[in-house]
């Protein structure tokens, strides 16, 4: 078995100079399956670019002009051009060596094909319109939210709460959970601590979401202290208190109605061990810092925003706590 | 000299400048940075996070979910995205805005420098589930994990001393998983600036965590079966560009060896 590793370089628009866009080199058609275009490691220090000078050109006139230079590249593997350097214009360099014959662009890369154009039209509608808050934004972050969301596809805080660049340090993991301190290092504190030490964050907000996986997992779980092959078991444990509230006070209901009211008891679970953090304890009590939590309904595009009353919580005594400032919105 | 009052230091402080009239330059400097902190301390009291977010959702179920309702109505049915992505928890660079991803297009895990542990369900639990869930369930197709420029994450990896002394509680701790690339920068590029060093390290650190995807024995088979691909990504918000390439991964024909003959193949 082996590893090699191509380079597929996504056109970039860079103020100064153009377009540029390399693509793979040496291509083995014996020794590879035909799905994919590949060459070994060794060979990747060879690597021949292809610049294409010239802002007028479209991201489809690029594909054309990139197969018509593959095509000379079988017949003439020693092809070399001066590049122009000064002027807009059609230029081809070939740094390197006789190349063996290349085969199609494979269809699997389409998707990132779908992905270059969408960069390229993020940093023509956005990125330049707005160089100036970007090269701001190059130079350090200051974000006034931290938010902890859950990786389910449909639930991106960018999207559902409009956070621009700059705004949002974002977390995301299985059912938006946050492990309380007595678990030791995880990824999900190693963000809290960067994002209230070392950024200085006002709000920390917990967003759940109606029909999670991960909480499903949790509410279906059999035993939740048997030992299990699966990581996502080992992993939604972390919010047992939540289930062993929600099975209390909902035990009549179906399981999806349980897993309803789990999510949302599992994003109160998370604010409370939040505050096991000495230094988030510390400045909530001091004012500097405030906890929400907000579920997001798919179904019906709502969202109920509430916030953790820490002069009304007494975490430590047997997990009370109460909110304040609900709000719904639709 | 402790005043209570804005007046009596103002006072005090012009006292003080009559009589040493070479200290101008120096109170001036030193009010415009007071008058600049003061500023943003008063920007952030008119700031309300309540309506900022209000906002933001109301301007999403505008724009988004009222003018799209087959995509959504279809999501709340289930998800199936192509997608997962590994990004940074860095404000700066949500793939939703560079890639413009659509809701149900991609799980997306974000941490601190968008690093991948290798398979451990004792240390490293959330990022096996989150792996295991998109593999296993959601059968994504491809996993991307994306670095970034100016990345604190693997600045703090860089800066970190050698002799294991913490300065975090838990930051030093998480980085390390990618000491191996910096390990890698350090004897590469040993001479280089600190900048450029941190620049190298972001990349490398992408692929130590493609590495560490192949340690998950699902996204082995996915591999060896073909139905994922995993691929490394990076964004530079300096320049405004973005790299991505592949990890291949596959199986060179066999070599025949015999006694009468002994048969390389191309690919040897």
């Amino acid at each position: 078995m082996y590893l090699s590793m191509f380079i597929w370089q996504v056109a970039t628009l860079s103020p100064q100079v153009g377009i540029k866009f390399s693509i793979p080199t040496q291509f083995n058609p014996k020794s590879r399956p035909p799905r994919r275009m590949a060459y070994r490691s060794s060979i990747c220090r060879k690597r021949r670019l292809l610049k294409i000078f010239g802002s007028q050109l479209k991201s489809w006139e690029i594909e054309q002009t990139h197969m018509r230079f593959l095509d000379s590249f079988k017949r003439t593997p020693t092809l070399r051009l001066k590049a122009l350097r000064e002027s807009p214009g059609l230029t081809q360099e070939i740094i390197d060596n006789p190349q063996k014959s290349i085969g199609p662009i494979e269809k699997g890369f389409d998707a990132f094909e779908e992905m270059r154009h969408r960069f390229l039209s993020f940093k023509k509608d956005k990125y330049l319109e707005n160089l100036e808050h970007y090269q701001t934004l190059a130079r350090g972050q200051a974000p006034k939210f931290m938010v902890i969301a859950c990786a389910d596809s449909r639930v991106c805080p960018s999207s559902i709460l409009g956070f621009q660049p700059g705004e949002a340090f974002v977390v995301r993991n299985v059912a938006n959970l946050v492990p309380p301190h007595e678990n030791g290092p995880t990824e999900t504190n190693a963000a809290l601590e960067f994002a209230v030490n070392s950024l200085e964050v006002e709000n920390i907000l917990v967003v759940g979401h109606s029909c999670c996986g991960g909480i499903h997992a949790l509410m279906s779980m059999q035993d939740e202290m048997s030992s299990s092959s699966s990581f996502i078991k080992s992993w939604v444990v972390v919010g047992k208190a939540a289930r062993l509230r929600t099975i209390a006070a909902v035990s009549d209901l179906n399981l999806d109605q349980q897993c309803r009211h789990c999510e949302k008891e599992s994003i109160n679970r998370s604010l409370l061990n939040l505050l096991t953090y000495p230094w988030i304890e510390d400045r909530v009590e001091k004012g500097m810092l405030s906890l929400h939590g907000g579920y997001y309904d798919f179904a019906d595009c709502t969202f109920e925003k509430w916030t953790l009353d820490c002069k009304g919580c007494r975490p430590k005594v047997a997990g009370e706590y109460s909110i304040k400032n609900r709000e719904f919105w639709s | 000299m402790a005043n209570d009052s804005y007046e009596e230091a103002i006072a005090a402080l012009q006292q003080l400048l009559s009589e040493k009239a070479e200290l101008g330059p120096v109170a001036a400097a030193k009010i415009d940075r007071i008058t600049g902190e003061l500023q943003s301390i008063a920007e952030r009291k008119n700031f309300d996070p309540v309506e900022r977010l209000k906002n933001g959702f109301i301007h999403f179920k505008r724009e988004k979910f009222e003018k799209n309702p087959n995509l959504f109505n279809k999501l709340t049915k289930g998800q199936s995205p192509k997608f997962m992505v590994f990004a940074c928890s860095d404000s700066r660079v949500c793939p939703s805005h560079m890639l413009d991803l659509q809701p149900g297009e991609a799980f997306m895990v974000r941490n601190i420098a968008n690093m991948v542990p290798a398979y451990d369900k004792i240390r490293y639990s959330g990022a096996g589930a989150a792996i295991e869930y998109a593999v296993l369930h959601l059968k994504v197709q491809e996993i991307v994990v994306i670095g970034h420029s100016c990345c604190g994450g693997i600045k703090g990896l860089m800066s970190t001393p050698d002799d294991g002394t913490t300065a975090s509680e838990f930051i030093e701790d998480w980085v390390k998983i990618c000491l191996a690339a910096k390990t890698k920068v350090k004897a590469e590029s040993g001479d280089s600036k600190f900048g450029d060093q941190c620049t190298k390290c972001e990349k490398a650190a992408v692929n130590v965590s493609l590495g560490n995807l192949l340690t998950y024995p699902f996204v082995r088979e996915g591999l060896v079966k073909n139905t994922l691909a995993l691929k490394g990504g990076y964004y530079d918000f300096v320049k405004g560009s973005f790299e991505l390439w592949s990890l291949d991964v596959g199986l060179s024909p066999s070599l025949y060896v015999s006694s009468e003959n002994l048969y390389f193949s191309e690919s040897a």
